[in-house]
């Protein structure tokens, strides 16, 4: 089944810079609506405002981090099966072991390029 | 001298005043051996040859490590050099983000203006991803300057044992100096020099997990 690129992308992290490579990569991927949250608790509340297809969130964040963001969406009845990529520069096995254990869809480590995240959204929401 | 610099104007305390304080003072612990010495000497019910040779070596060696620490500028190295690179740092964090959102700027106006031409939108798309060296140099500045921060914790404390003892704020901040993070806390250290794994380690390990039983 195809990706619909239309639907509504979240990106987390709180670096400024971070977003906007973010989102300029997500759009030459054909991403048409993207919206950005600069820490896990304001990603949360907007999670819970508006259906969103896929989220993708940097871990390392305040006051709420990408891990907790991730917990809370997997203990949330409604978004609990929504596909939640982490894009971090922890790559520590003890982080991707925390990550998993809590329910991420996939894992991708900081510096990373375009064709990596294509991979990794493609393997989480299928080939587009 | 430190020794004489520290214990200038100061009660005369034994060992037993020092030991009540709830700071250390190197300069007074060696006054306070110098003198316990010299009881020994006066005291001839004692066979104190040999602990006196001990405890004036001892005493030496004091008086040898108040020299060290003070020439190691302490006080200097806190109040002039550190600060000086932290603000260095922060000026470096400060000119790579403005440079950088320069360079995204000008790759996006490239980008809108690209229309179907393949090989700009592939350098354009290049630039977008270089431009998270920012992020990661970031992080790194961070890691370096709580380094800093714990240099400086531990720079006063050394300069504080020679000069005036350590007092209940310091103590608290070489405490949270040596406490051991935990939990998720324990897990965050931002980018890896070594030790850490490549995406295709992590790829290799989530499909492990994905397949075996044992991961719980």
């Amino acid at each position: 089944m195809a990706v619909d690129l239309n639907m509504p992308v979240m990106i987390v992290d709180d670096y400024k810079t971070m977003l906007r490579i973010l989102r300029n990569l997500l759009r030459q991927l054909k991403f048409t609506n993207i919206e950005e949250a600069t820490d896990g608790a304001m990603a949360l509340d907007m999670l819970r405002q508006q259906k969103y297809g896929l989220v993708i969130s940097d871990w390392n964040m305040e006051p709420m981090t990408g891990i907790e963001l991730l917990r809370n969406v997997r203990a949330d009845a409604e978004l609990k099966s929504l596909p939640f990529i982490m894009i971090t520069a922890e790559s520590k096995t003890e982080n991707v072991i925390a990550a998993k254990q809590a329910g991420v869809s996939n894992y991708i480590v900081k510096p990373f390029n375009s064709e990596t995240l294509k991979t990794k959204i493609e393997s989480v929401l299928g080939a587009f | 001298m430190s020794s004489e610099k520290t214990t200038s104007g100061k009660p005369d305390s034994g060992p037993e005043a020092s030991a009540s304080r709830t700071s250390v003072n190197l300069g007074q612990v060696a006054m306070s051996l110098e003198r316990t010495v010299a009881r020994l000497k006066d005291d001839s019910r004692l066979e104190g040859r040999d602990v006196n040779a001990y405890l004036r070596a001892l005493g030496s060696i004091l008086r040898r490590v108040c020299l060290d620490l003070e020439a190691a500028q302490p006080s200097r190295i806190i109040s002039e050099e550190l600060p000086g690179i932290t603000t260095e740092l922060e000026v470096v964090t400060k000119e790579v983000f403005g440079a950088t959102e320069k360079i995204l700027e000008s790759a996006e106006v490239i980008d809108q203006n690209a229309g179907e031409n393949a090989a700009v939108a592939d350098a354009v798309m290049q630039i977008f991803e270089a431009c998270s060296f920012q992020d990661i140099t970031g992080q790194r500045i961070t890691k370096i300057t709580s380094a800093l921060r714990s240099v400086e914790t531990r720079a006063r404390a050394t300069s504080a044992a020679v000069d005036e003892g350590i007092d209940a704020d310091l103590r608290r901040d070489l405490e949270a100096l040596d406490r051991v993070k935990q939990g998720d806390a324990a897990l965050l250290e931002g980018p890896q020099t070594s030790g850490g794994s490549s995406q295709d380690d992590i790829d290799a390990l989530l499909a492990e997990m994905d397949a075996g039983p044992s991961t719980g």
